[in-house]
């Protein structure tokens, strides 16, 4: 369903988005600054937009001096906004302090790459035709990663997942497309208990995989198991435990179901060190 | 102003918010939209009852399942927009309800699965409001009791649904004085301020299905949540001259279960125990940041940050708590790092991170619940641990937007684990701990991302991980990895994209081993606890609209997931090791295999400027399985037999689109899902075995409004 509730979109509320081409950053030679009002005798709009919201002043702040392209008209005579040219201005926002590091930057994905600086959308989001193919209801941000991270889309559609593709959350409320992942300030529990409080203690007594890193046991954007398990069970447990023949119900003759049907206090108990309940 | 710069012109005095510093009234543009869309269900039959949850209730609950038909009514999308001077956006409304009911059918369900966010804007005034309402369900799962010799007593209704319900407001309001007061003192609009302020408020509510062991019996029973959370907090953000960028941020965050606490006693445990089930603390969490940044032009950046979070047990203690006299219950995390970019020479520069994070553990453990025996501590306990990671890379950029880099970065983590120290308690000794106090890795790789054909765009990255020391079983050494994404867009003129990406990644661990014997240094035999693990994972699109009025769209991936190791049985449970010798076999290797494929087709046909209609079909083939072959397989297999996934998942849908004039459309659709499950299912005596194999047809009738409609 996933494409159908995408294209879905397009009948008679946005068209199909031409997949984004590669554009040149660099300064035309010899240009010239030629005003605002040069460029708007043939941009009446641009993608159906103003093409100078008033915010974003004129079209030769970002794209430079336009005058050998007003003469040719050939697009490859004006250039497009460096990340550079933004951050001229949005460099001190909060959530563009870690910028230069961040894996976007890294892998040389552009500010222009996901924002839209000509539309009114929140953020200037840019509207992918693409990602809306993968990911059902999600939003404009989901869209516009699953644009680029085919992979991760792929996995949102898996029987255990967060509720992404149906539009109840987004990437952007576990990651921040501003920062680097390796450096990130806080631990690596800290994007899971944001909202799964009720799994992050502190316990009296806690499983220390709960301690340390969610993905030691867990695939966040979707598992064949249940509960987003990487491994579904027993194996996910046996892994890492052994199995007592005798004792505690755990002959294998007497197994009556996955391993947290009886553990199932497995975050963490306050009265159970073997966190059964 | 371009062709579709249409509005009504209104003129308004703006709110208090939006009030102009100058005090003018402004003229605005309004543009709004609205669809209201029915969708009408047929529910497979055993499905089609609202006591039930289906495998697609989980994520897209339907409402009112048991009335003849099931119809939703919403409104599925909105939005409105204000737009000032130069198409300036003053307010920004945007409404979202994949699943929503205006309650015609009689439901108390309304609105189900919305969200909802308003964005601001005014003359250095930013305000960014959502709301959000989601509903999720678990399925009803049962063990099956052949052979078990336990009791089972299932304390739930075959009515009850296991559901959580989240409605949830939050917000930040940003304000920037220079921006919004002209004649600001020079050295104060040089300061660069900003002043953020942050709120959110979550309600949650509903029940989960808890199962777990109260000798001699096994219980089932649904279990409330009523849980709170409001969050409160603010920033400072000053970029004095633009010399450097520092923000001080601080935030508080109130979690609170207002469910009542179970208790074994409560629940008909012999004998009766004070011992909670399912306990969950009240918490407070208050975390403080700062955060600086400081770029020199366009050669060299520099961040850097430092944060502490406190994470509290307040309000409610557990009998077990009250006895213990257990009243300190925290967690202390603390994090650094700093980070660098450096342009070298012509194309190459180099970057580097150090990150620092700490995590201490200040429960009170001067207490029985700890080192006396008796139901307290058992295995380790981790105390304090530290986990430092370093980065290095160099990059070389060439022919525009080219470029290759090397690098390497190293993780150590440091674990304070303490042990039971009393000898007469069931404790688990360090020699056969799950977690090791130390962990080291070391990953060198290269990456690049080339364009060296117009419309071609290649990224790969390889990279090899050693790990002298690792810290859990799963944790892999000798683990080579590799990746590659590639693109290309068609040389012709209307759009055509092919892309393909593989994942991949092999490695072990050789650390772990069972160490039989007794007591605290265990003489007896041991048991290697090798642990293999190969990922697989790739996938192929192609996007294109080569036709004039058509695009096509075809996506396929395959991922696998291929796990071997032993399993390694004992006599006793570890905890036995100061009583009793203990002895590990090995029981023959567990061979997990994990594979989904997928693959989605669809098209989009435009029949003129009014009228278009899309068409998809997606699958899913999801299936795993476990092979062992040891004496303990027969149990393993059961397990497995009750674990296994197999099933296949058929989506099937068309929209038809038409525009009857500007700011009026008609849409109908038609959805088909299919859940094809052959794992198998149990009931319990009082809930009937429930097959998840399932479909639903769904019809739907929308009308897409515009403002365009009133002009």
């Amino acid at each position: 369903m996933g494409l159908g509730i995408g294209l879905a979109a397009c009948v008679s509320t946005w068209p199909t988005v031409a997949p984004q081409p590669y554009h040149r950053t660099a300064s035309i030679e010899g240009a010239e600054p030629v005003g605002a009002d040069e460029c708007e005798v043939c941009h009446e709009d641009v993608h159906g937009h103003a093409p100078a919201p008033a915010y974003h002043e004129d079209c030769e702040a970002c794209h430079g001096p336009g005058s050998v392209h007003a003469d040719s008209e050939e697009p490859a005579d004006i250039r497009y906004p460096s990340d550079s040219d933004c951050l001229a201005c949005h460099d001190s926002r909060r959530s563009h302090l870690d910028w230069t590091g961040a894996d976007h930057a890294r892998g040389d994905v552009a500010c222009s790459d996901c924002h839209e600086p000509h539309s009114q959308e929140p953020k200037q989001i840019r509207r992918v035709a693409s990602g809306a193919a993968l990911v059902r209801h999600a939003g404009a941000t989901t869209q516009l990663c699953a644009s680029c991270h085919v992979d991760v889309a792929s996995r949102l559609e898996l029987p255990s997942h967060h509720p992404i593709s149906e539009g109840m959350i987004d990437c952007t409320d576990c990651h921040s497309p501003h920062e680097s992942r390796a450096a990130r300030l806080g631990p690596a529990t800290e994007r899971c208990s944001g909202c799964h409080q009720d799994h992050a203690g502190p316990w009296v007594f806690e499983h220390a995989p709960v301690a340390e890193d969610c993905g030691y046991c867990h695939a966040p954007h979707g598992a064949v198991a249940e509960a987003l398990l990487e491994t579904s069970q027993p194996g996910a447990c046996l892994s890492c435990h052994t199995l007592p023949l005798l004792g505690a119900g755990h002959d294998p003759a007497a197994f009556v179901s996955r391993c947290t049907d009886c553990h199932s206090a497995i975050h963490g108990s306050y009265s159970d060190p073997h966190l059964r309940r | 102003m371009g062709s579709r710069q249409i509005g009504a012109r209104l003129r308004l005095m703006a709110c208090l918010l939006l009030l102009p510093a100058a005090g003018q009234a402004e003229e605005y543009e309004v543009r709004w939209s609205a669809s209201l869309e029915a969708a009408l269900h047929a529910i497979a039959s055993q499905e089609a009852d609202d006591d039930v949850t289906g495998f697609f209730d989980q994520y897209r609950f339907t409402p009112n399942k048991g009335t003849q038909p099931p119809v939703e009514l919403g409104l599925t999308q909105a939005s409105f927009d204000l737009l000032g001077a130069g198409e300036e956006p003053a307010l920004r409304f945007r409404l979202s309800s994949p699943t929503s009911n205006l309650g015609i059918t009689g439901s108390d369900h309304a609105f189900l699965n919305q969200r909802a966010w308003l964005f601001g804007t005014e003359r250095g005034l930013f305000l960014d409001l959502r709301y959000r309402r989601l509903r999720t369900e678990d399925l009803r799962r049962f063990p099956d009791p052949t052979g078990s010799g336990s009791v089972i007593t299932d304390l739930t209704s075959p009515h009850d649904r296991f559901y959580r319900e989240r409605t949830g407001f939050d917000g930040t309001l940003r304000f920037r004085p220079q921006d919004r007061f002209e004649g600001l003192p020079d050295a104060f609009s040089r300061l660069g301020g900003e002043v953020e302020l942050r709120g959110g408020y979550d309600v949650r509510d509903g029940q989960y299905q808890r199962r777990f062991l109260l000798a001699p019996r096994w219980l089932s029973l649904g279990q409330d949540l009523e849980q709170e959370v409001g969050t409160v907090g603010g920033g400072l953000l000053v970029a004095p001259a633009g010399l450097f960028t520092l923000a001080l941020d601080v935030d508080h965050q109130r979690f609170r279960e207002g469910a009542p606490t179970l208790t074994e006693a409560g629940l008909g445990g012999m004998p009766a125990s004070s011992r909670s089930v399912g306990f969950v603390p009240d918490t407070d969490r208050t975390t403080g940041a700062v955060r600086i940044q400081r770029r020199f032009g366009e050669r060299a950046a520099l961040r850097g940050g430092f944060q502490m979070s406190v994470l509290e047990q307040v309000s409610d203690r557990t009998p077990d708590q009250r006895t213990a006299g257990l009243n300190d219950n925290q967690l202390l995390f603390t994090s650094a790092n700093l980070a660098g970019d450096l342009k070298i020479i012509g194309g190459l520069s180099a970057n580097a991170f150090f990150k620092y994070d700490e995590r201490d553990n200040q429960i009170d453990r001067n207490t029985p619940l700890f080192n006396a025996g008796g139901g307290g501590q058992v295995d380790e306990f981790l105390d304090e641990l530290r986990r430092t990671a370093v980065g290095g890379e160099l990059v070389y950029a060439f022919a525009g937007r080219n470029q290759v880099s090397a690098g390497a970065r190293g993780e150590w983590v440091d674990r304070d684990l303490e042990f039971v120290t009393n000898p007469t308690s069931r404790r688990i000794l360090p020699a056969n701990a799950l977690v090791s106090d130390e962990t080291e890795m070391v990953t060198v790789y290269g990456r690049t991302r080339l364009r060296p054909l117009r419309g071609l765009d290649v990224r790969a990255e390889l990279g090899y991980r050693d790990a002298p020391k690792t810290g859990y079983a799963v944790e892999l050494d000798d683990y080579l990895y590799g990746s590659a994404d590639v693109s290309y867009t068609l040389p012709i003129a209307r759009p055509a994209v092919v892309s393909g990406f593989a994942r991949g990644g092999s490695g072990e661990n050789r650390d772990f081993e069972a160490v039989g014997g007794q007591g605290p240094n265990p003489a007896g035999g041991r048991v290697d606890r090798d642990f293999e693990r190969t990922e697989i994972f790739w996938g192929i699109t192609a996007t294109t609209a080569a036709w004039e009025r058509t695009t096509v769209f075809a996506s396929f991936f395959q991922a696998r997931d291929l796990q071997d190791y032993d399993l390694v049985l004992s006599n006793q449970p570890r905890y036995f090791q100061d009583a009793l010798p203990l002895s590990f076999m090995p029981d023959g290797p567990i061979n997990y295999r994990s594979e989904d494929l997928g693959t989605i087709l669809g098209t989009h046909y435009r029949f003129d400027e009014r009228s278009d209609v899309g068409v998809s079909y997606t699958f899913n083939h999801i299936k795993t399985r476990y092979r062992t072959s040891g004496s303990g397989s027969g149990g393993i297999e059961r397990v497995e037999g009750l674990s296994r996934i197999d099933a296949d998942i058929h989506r099937v849908a068309l929209r038809l689109g038409h525009r009857l004039r500007d700011g009026l459309s008609l849409t109908a659709g038609y959805r088909f899902d299919y859940f094809d499950d052959r794992s198998p299912v149990h009931g319990s005596g009082i809930v009937p075995p429930f097959d998840l194999s399932t479909f639903q047809h769904t019809v739907t009738f929308g009308v897409v409004l515009t403002n365009e409609l009133f002009e």
